[in-house]
Order: C-alpha cells, then structure tokens, then sequence
C-alpha cells in the first residue's frame, strides 16, 4: 500500500504503537490532499482564462501542494538510522520543512495582498470572456464560480481532519497545513463573492476581497515563521499554534531540575521530539585544556558543550 | 429536515434570479449606452472592414442591440485612447489576438484569421476593459 511506500520500511523505532497509527492517518490523509489539489489546480487551469483573480487563485492552490509534500519527506525521513555524517538523526528535517512550509504561507499571503493593492492601485477592470459550450455563450465568470466551489469542497474537509493528527503527533508541518487549508477555502470563497461583484458590474469587488482574507494568511504565516525560527535556533520547545512554551517541557525541565538539583536544564526541540541536556554534565572538567585536548588547539574554542543525554529512543 | 427544504429553495430562487437579469453586467454600461442608440465601431484600415465576418459581426451586434452601426476611422493610437474613454464601442480591423495593446483592453473570442509575417494569427475585436456583460454580446455576435 502507498502509505508503506511512504514510510518505508521503519529502520527506527520512533512513535509509541498508538501514535504510529495516527502517523498513517496523517500519510493517508495528506496523500488524498495532494491527490484533491493536483485535480484542483488542473480544474482552475482550464477556467482561469485571462481572469488575474482567478490566476491568483490557482497559484495559490499550486503553493498549497509544498505543505503535504514536505511532510511525507520529512515523515519518510526521520525514522531513518542516525549514522555518522548524521549522529543525531535526522529529526530536525522536520524543523527545516515546518520553516519551509511557513514561509509557503507567508509567501501567499503576500502574494496575495500584492495582487490585490496592484489591481485596486491601477483600476484594473478585470475581464472575463465567454466560452461557448453546446451551441450557448456562457460567461467565463459562472464556470470560474463553479471551479471554485469544487476548490473549497476538499480542503475544508482535509484541513479539520488534520488537525487531531497535528496536535497529536506535535506536527508542525500538519499543523500549518491544515491552516494553508483554511486559508484555501477562505481565498476559494472570496474569490467567488469577487466574481459575483464582478458579475454586478462592481469592478473592485475581486481584489478587495482578496485583500482582506491575504492580512489574516499573512498573519498565520508570520507566526509560524517565528515559532520555525525559535525552533532552529534551539530555542525552547513551542506550542503549535503559538510562540509560547510547550507545557510538556516546562514539566521536564522543571521535573529534571527537581531530580538533579543545582544544576541548570535545558530543554530544545529536534522536529516532533525533545532532547533534555543537564549542565553541568562535564561542563566542571570543560575548561581550557580539556578543550583544547578534545578539539585540537585550533577549534578548542569552538566546543562548548559536552554532556550526558537522558535519551531513550532518540538514539 | 423542513429547513434545509426552506434553504435549498432559497438559493434556487436566488441562483434563477441572478440568472434571470441580465447579468454579467458593465461597470462602465457599455451595453445601456449602445442598446437601442448607436454603436461606434473605430477602425485603422478600410470601412467598412473588408474582411466579410469581421463586417458581418459587427451588423449581427449592431442588430442585437437594436443600434445603428457607425465607423470612425483613425490612428491606432487615437482609436485605443477613444475606446478607453468610451468614445467608441470596439475597435476592429483584422487586430491580431497577440496585439501589443492586450493588456489595455478586454478581447473577443477569436473572429477570423490574418497573415501576419507569414504566420496565421486569430483576429479579435477589442472593447473597453471590464465591460463583462458588452463582451458577452460581442461574443454571442462573433459566434454566430
């Protein structure tokens, strides 16, 4: 079955029996989004004709492919054998597609906003032709609205399915996924009041709807890229939906500094997973010579840390 | 179960409604302005235009809107600032598809053919940008 093919064989034992369950869940049901968007984007591209909102509309549904696409890899990736061009694994690729998946976000909120000021700026008036379809002039705008319809369907499904997985397995990159989602239905639904404005002669009507939902993606967007960022740069574990502290690892830190009093913990993130460090581990003996010794004289400098992991499975 | 009756039959009063009037509808009401008055077709070449489904077009539009067709003759340019304006209504005469004024105005669906460099290029009639519901008229025009 695909979902097999996309796990591979599992070289590492990485997620309890329970949550490997809902991991296929996740694999299954992003494979049926990119499966969706592919006929979405192939729809949109044979009725988006001259219309720029509808262009808009069909780059943005292309964007949206990045998100599940990210994640099978980075889902793929992590459970394989750390080795020694990778001691610690490769769970961070998940830190590194969640940045990329944000910025997914953010780009098409700004892409979006750009469009609609350009066209509202220059008083574009869009124009919609017609096809003629058994013998009968139909206006572009009416099959434009049902491509639509049909773009909006799915994701909203998908996109509040995804969200149980998400919270479940600590996903980031399911999580800004099932937002990209919202934010296709919302661009989806905007895009069709724009038209029916259009349709009433309201030239305007397309880009100021446009305008309004792309804040709200840019939004979105921005704050992952800061909880992306904190996370690369070894910052504390952060909810998914903000940049707060995780509960969990305020309780591990605090649980650990409870166990091994008078020393300091420090708690990061590695993609879905935590790694907990206790300092001074040997931190007591790091000091110039012993650096030195380890590193050479040249990059003695650069080792500033080398202590014990509290590790399970994290290898 | 009785309200999503109520609701089914509320959007298909609006949805034959939205059908019913006449929509697309112009920002600019093209279509108003021409129906029943005088439809002003500009032109850099020859009038009336020698290519005969251009020409029969142009009288099948004329006719479906009850107006009388009259042609003003010009320079490209003058004609584009004029159809921008909207002291004319289409501006025709052999104007290939690709034209480099593309973008400054809406496009009919395709009227005929010219040998341009020694390539077929599909013609097209040009009308004021956003006219959506005058555009709808060219096109049934065109087609037919």
């Amino acid at each position: 079955m695909l979902v097999d093919r996309v796990l591979g064989t599992a070289q590492r034992a990485n997620l309890p029996p329970e949550l490997e369950e809902e991991a296929r869940r996740a694999v299954r049901l992003e494979l049926w989004t990119i499966f969706f968007l592919v006929t979405i984007v192939i729809v949109m591209f044979f009725t988006m004709g001259s219309s720029q909102a509808m262009k808009t509309a069909w780059i943005e549904d292309a964007l949206s492919l990045l998100p599940p696409i990210l994640f099978l890899v980075a889902i793929r990736l992590e459970r394989r054998q750390p080795n020694p061009a990778f001691p610690f694994g490769y769970h961070r690729f998940g830190s590194l597609a969640f940045f990329a998946a944000a910025c997914a976000l953010a780009a098409m909120g700004g892409y979006l906003l750009y469009e609609a000021v350009v066209t509202l700026i220059r008083q574009e008036h869009p124009t919609i032709g017609s096809v003629q379809i058994l013998g009968r002039d139909i206006w572009l705008g009416w099959l434009m609205m049902a491509a639509l319809a049909y773009s909006v369907v799915p994701p909203v499904i998908l996109g509040r399915m995804k969200r149980r997985p998400a919270h479940r397995l600590a996903d980031k990159i399911l999580h800004t996924d099932s937002q990209m989602n919202a934010a296709d239905w919302q661009t989806g639904v905007a895009g069709m009041a724009g038209i029916a404005g259009i349709a009433f002669g309201f030239w305007w009507a397309d880009a100021a709807a446009a305008g309004i939902i792309s804040f709200s993606i840019l939004k979105d967007g921005f704050d992952n890229v800061r909880i992306a960022f904190a996370e690369l740069l070894d910052g504390a574990p952060r909810k998914l939906d903000s940049s707060d502290t995780h509960p969990a690892a305020e309780k591990i830190r605090n649980e650990l500094q409870r166990r091994y009093p008078g020393r300091e913990v420090r708690v990061r993130e590695t993609g879905r997973h935590m790694r907990a460090v206790i300092v001074p581990g040997l931190a007591a003996e790091l000091n110039r010579e012993l650096r030195d010794e380890l590193a050479g004289s040249k990059d003695g400098w650069r080792l500033i840390e080398a202590s014990r992991a509290l590790d399970d499975a994290a290898g | 179960m009785a309200y999503s009756l109520r609701y089914a039959s509320a959007i298909f009063f609006c949805l034959s409604a939205l059908l019913g009037c006449e929509l697309p509808k112009d920002p600019s009401r093209t279509s108003q302005t021409v129906r029943g008055d005088v439809l002003i077709v500009g032109t850099d070449g020859p009038v009336p235009p020698e290519n005969e489904a251009e020409k029969a077009a142009l009288t099948r539009l004329a006719a479906n809107l009850n107006a009388r067709l009259e042609y003003r003759q010009a320079g490209i340019h003058a004609l584009a600032a004029d159809l921008e304006s909207g002291e004319i209504h289409v501006l025709a005469g052999g104007l290939p598809r690709n034209t480099p004024f593309k973008n400054r105005f809406g496009l009919s669906s395709p009227v005929s053919e010219v040998l341009l460099d020694g390539k077929r290029e599909k013609t097209v009639f040009a009308i004021r940008k956003g006219e959506n519901g005058f555009l709808l008229q060219v096109n049934k025009a065109v087609g037919d």
